[in-house]
């Protein structure tokens, strides 16, 4: 399996190992995001790929020039600020600049300070979203198949409960308490993550 | 089912949700929820607020229909390069300049290596004046004071474990914090280098490994550990590959801790899993047997055998799937071997072998029977016929199989046939399976020597192509898409195959792939008339003529430039400057420049696409500086994805600059250049305008709305702007006084009704043909010199799709 070069190198950037983890859901989380918002806007695979790349880069960059803090929540909060503010300028930018220099992500990270209005509404819905996603993502690999599928089906696929029983060789109860248990574990992670940023 | 409890259970649902409550109370609550609305509802609300329901069917509902976007770099990267820095930031200077540092008595000399679970160095212990090998708990495990706590111990377990497979560990202990092992350090490759290198291995080599791995392990087992990450990163082969050596016995383990405690990382990838650790279910050594069946499965085929975009999918893939049959990808692997892989794959571990000693004592049996033929294979593997897949004479690593299958069919008919053309020669471009050129033989080596550095490259589309008379060398093949002879959706793929003149019918093997299958399809083809023909047989057969199949030529296919064999300069895909710069040495001299453009970035463009490899966009907008009749943008990119190789199929352009245009561009007028085909050519339709305009030529214009418009009429216009540089500008100039134009090799020319040019030169007499306005409705208004702006000609393409 490839690794992007990037990707290894912002690691080693990243010097304190707290840092390290931090980075690391970052990333899990918002490439994804990234992705998701330049698709909507249109663009295709490999444009919402260059635009995910470019803000990464930038971010790498500045992860880089700043100055080192000890505090783990003050790293993170300060990467989803910064992240969010570049997401926001690469996709209402549209599609990534060709012959993409240094010039361009240091403008990413600072052109217009702030943004209002609907697509820093959106940003913030597929944020919470890929959250959600990534807590379910963890949680998973905590339940057996059979019970994710449970979970899946009924609360997600909308499906009616009797019917998913009866697929599954199961019982009504032991959906729902499938779903219960499987939503608890989520609503635990998401709480959790969210405690730290 | 009957249900006892009616009696609501509310002081059940708290520790239900949070899993305190016994098997049996469980099992009596699931079922009072059978019955029991009131408990659901009560359940359901203390699970999660009603809004947390929503929030994640909205993001889960999503995540199903919309395009899969994490993949596995998020764990990958993890695994790559994790705090070197930190670790040498622990050494404590050293007495001798030429050592890195100090740690504990070692003088640290370099590091070997950086993987999830922490550094390893290279150093010497001065007492014994030995090498050795020190792994360093990666810092951000070392964080963790359970996962710390774990490794020593798991470290101290296998020390304990003394066998020959097995690497030894010297001692176990702490630096900063950060605890450290010590072991011998060993000379070679690891498992998964030979496979990067080597490709698949051959069954004596299998076996050999498999058997000392199985011993290694069982070994270790005989102490009560599960080594939990057999992979063949962690196998070592000693002096070159007849000893094998286990490493990271345990450690997998401090790794499980950290990940309980939410950093989000999962050291290394899930690959070599075994069922019940992708579950998160307890794990024994018959764990490890699965591991292993992965790592012999890996051996036989070159990759691992569970294999998806994320490490998410792995892991369902692991405990859901079957493995895709190995004889599939490497027929060479006996049936025998595959029974004993399988065992060992089994979904449960009670279907696998009940022990590694058992495997290790089964694989040496088979290795006695491979090596010494009189042995008889074990009882149980004996059902199956004898395949005499020892007589198989040519190893071809299953990498470049396919193409080499081609390469060896030709070859074939060759002997068989001393009229045929001589100068055969297969030879891939940017396959990225194939890094092992197909052997050609002896007497065709010079024919060889003598045509390389011409090899095409695989590009666009059209059937019957005509190709320029008696100086094409090369064709090379691509098809994608629906191609008329070829059932259901495929994907790309290629071989690329020498040939000198017009012939007989030449048999050709073409490996195609749709996503991850890959199948073998026998056709012929032909060059008549100076034209390429090209026949695909049903699956599994072989065409006899072009005249069995009504379809003959139907498929996507495309020669790039024809050319005389023109030293070229190594393809370095690094190179890219050193091409134009070598390109330009040639400007005024008249020769036909068909030269490669390289693409930096080779990494990024394995990963992703080859449209990560516009950047150049500068260079690009260089090439009309030089002033040849034709030039040929060819990118050569080995390694590339599967992915990108599609990309490249679909997207790769021929481009013909003339020097009118080129003078033009030079002037500073816009050129506007669409190539536009008929649609009665079934294959070009099938190209899809979204792809093209993602092709990233970006030579300038808002490509979609001209695709767009184009497609509705069912023909496509490729349109590109030229601009020029000031730099391109200036040699244009020069080379202008120094060459006269010659029309002889322009595609207009020779394709008088294929290729259509939109001169937007000079600014007031952009019209194209009437003709071509009325059948496209593609009009261009007056565009501003090149210099003024850079801004895509936007008017037209509104102009356009008011239609």
């Amino acid at each position: 399996m490839t690794t992007p070069e990037t990707r290894g190198s912002l690691l080693i950037r990243v010097r304190d190992p707290a840092d390290h983890a931090a980075w690391h859901e970052f990333g899990e989380i918002y490439r994804p995001v990234i992705l998701r918002l330049a698709k909507q806007r249109g663009m295709q695979d490999a444009d919402a790929e260059d635009i995910a790349q470019l803000v990464l880069t930038a971010i790498s960059k500045a992860v880089q020039q700043r100055e080192h803090d000890r505090e783990r929540s003050k790293f993170r909060t300060w990467l989803h600020r910064v992240t969010q503010n570049a997401i926001l300028n690469a996709v209402t930018r549209g599609k990534p600049d060709q012959g993409s220099g240094d010039g361009s992500f240091l403008a990413l990270l600072h052109e217009s300070e702030s943004h209002d209005g609907p697509d820093s509404d959106l940003l913030r819905l597929e944020y919470q979203r890929e959250v959600f996603r990534w807590a379910a993502r963890q949680v998973r690999k905590e339940f057996q198949p059979a019970t994710w599928d449970a979970f899946w089906l009924t609360a997600i696929d909308g499906r009616d409960c009797e019917t998913v029983a009866k697929e599954l060789g199961k019982n009504c109860g032991a959906i729902y308490a499938a779903r219960s248990r499987i939503m608890r574990r989520i609503q635990v992670k998401v709480a959790e993550y969210d405690e730290d940023v | 089912m009957t249900n006892e409890q009616r009696t609501c259970q509310s002081e059940s649902v708290e520790p239900f949700l949070q899993q305190q409550l016994s098997d049996e109370e469980q099992v009596a609550f699931e079922l009072h929820l059978d019955d029991c609305n009131e408990c659901r509802r009560q359940l359901e609300e203390a699970a999660a607020g009603d809004d947390v329901w929503i929030a994640v069917r909205d993001s889960l509902l999503s995540e199903s229909s919309g395009t899969d976007c994490i993949d596995d770099s998020a764990e990958g990267g993890a695994e790559t390069t994790f705090g070197t820095d930190t670790v040498l930031e622990l050494l404590a200077p050293s007495d001798d300049e030429r050592m890195l540092g100090r740690l504990g008595t070692y003088e640290v000399i370099g590091i070997i290596g950086a993987g999830g679970m922490g550094v390893v160095l290279k150093a010497l212990d001065p007492s014994l004046n030995r090498y050795v090998a020190i792994k360093v708990l990666a810092p951000h495990l070392g964080n963790n004071g359970a996962a710390k706590r774990r490794f020593s111990r798991e470290a101290a377990a296998a020390a304990a474990v003394v066998h020959d497979s097995v690497i030894e560990i010297h001692s176990v202990a702490h630096a900063g914090g950060l605890p450290y092992l010590v072991m011998p350090y060993v000379r070679g490759r690891s498992l998964q280098k030979r496979l990067d290198e080597d490709g698949p291995l051959p069954t004596v080599e299998i076996l050999r490994i498999g058997m000392q791995a199985a011993a290694g392990l069982s070994a270790a087992h005989a102490q009560g550990l599960v080594h939990r990450d057999v992979k063949p990163a962690n196998i070592l082969l000693a002096d070159g590959a007849t000893r094998v050596k286990l490493t990271d016995f345990g450690l997998a383990r401090a790794a499980d801790d950290s990940s309980l405690t939410k950093t989000g990382v999962i050291a290394g990838t899930p690959q070599f899993m075994s069922p019940e650790q992708a579950c998160g279910d307890a794990v024994d050594q018959r764990s490890d047997l699965f591991s292993l069946g992965s790592v012999m499965h890996t051996m036989c085929t070159g990759r691992p055998p569970f294999r998806a975009e994320t490490s998410y999918g792995v892991l369902r893939r692991i405990t859901d799937d079957p493995p895709r049959p190995i004889r599939e990808i490497n027929p060479q692997i006996p049936e025998w071997l595959c029974l004993i892989i399988d065992k060992l794959h089994a979904k449960s571990p009670d279907d696998r072998y009940q022990s590694a000693t058992d495997v290790s004592d089964l694989l040496q049996h088979c290795l006695a029977h491979v090596q010494t033929p009189n042995t008889p294979l074990p009882k149980e593997l004996r059902t199956m016929p004898r395949r005499n897949w020892l007589t198989h004479v040519c190893v071809v690593g299953l990498a470049g199989v396919l193409i080499a299958l081609g390469a060896f069919a030709w070859q074939f008919k060759g002997e068989r046939d001393p009229a045929a053309d001589p100068a055969i020669r297969a030879k891939q471009t940017a396959a990225p399976e194939s890094d092992n050129q197909p052997r050609s033989d002896d007497t065709k080596r010079d024919d060889v020597a003598r045509l390389q550095g011409t090899w095409d490259c695989v590009s666009f589309i059209q059937s019957g192509r005509r190709l320029p008379e008696d100086r094409t060398k090369y064709i090379s093949i691509s098809f994608f898409g629906d191609g008329v002879s070829i059932d259901g959706p495929m994907g790309a793929i290629v071989g690329t195959f020498a040939l000198a003149t017009d012939g007989d019918a030449k048999s050709i093997d073409l490996q195609v792939k749709n996503g991850d299958e890959h199948k073998t399809r026998h056709g012929i083809f032909n060059f008549r008339d100076g034209q390429l023909w090209l026949c695909l047989a049903d699956e599994g057969k072989r065409p006899n003529s072009f005249e069995s199949k009504r379809d003959t030529g139907r498929v996507s296919l495309m020669k790039l430039a024809a050319h005389e064999p023109e030293p070229a300069p190594d393809n370095d895909p690094n190179e890219t400057l050193a091409l134009l710069e070598w390109a330009k040495h040639r400007e005024g001299a008249g020769v036909a420049a068909t030269f490669s453009l390289s693409i930096p970035g080779r990494q990024h463009l394995e990963k992703r696409s080859l449209h990560a490899g516009t950047s150049p966009i500068e260079r690009l907008s260089d090439i009309p500086a030089f002033p040849n009749d034709t030039f040929t943008l060819r990118y050569v990119l080995p390694n590339l994805s599967p992915r990108g190789m599609e990309f490249l199929a679909r997207n790769s352009v021929f481009m013909s600059v003339g020097l009118e245009e080129l003078s033009a561009a030079a002037d500073g007028k816009r050129i506007v250049r669409a190539y536009y085909f008929p649609d009665d050519e079934p294959e070009v339709k099938s190209m899809q305008g979204m792809q093209l305009q993602a092709s990233g030529l970006n030579v300038g214009l808002d490509q979609s709305q001209w695709l767009a418009d184009v497609d509705e009429l069912g023909e496509i216009i490729v349109a590109y702007e030229i601009t020029c540089s000031p730099k391109a500008r200036t040699l244009t100039r020069k080379a202008r006084t120094l060459t006269s134009p010659s029309n002889a090799n322009d595609p207009r020319k020779r394709h008088p009704n294929r290729w259509r040019q939109l001169e937007a030169t000079p600014a007031d007499d952009v019209e194209a043909t009437p003709k071509e306005t009325e059948r496209s409705s593609l009009k261009l208004n007056p565009l501003a010199p090149a210099d003024s702006s850079s801004e895509p000609a936007r008017s037209d393409s509104d102009s356009k799709t008011g239609n």
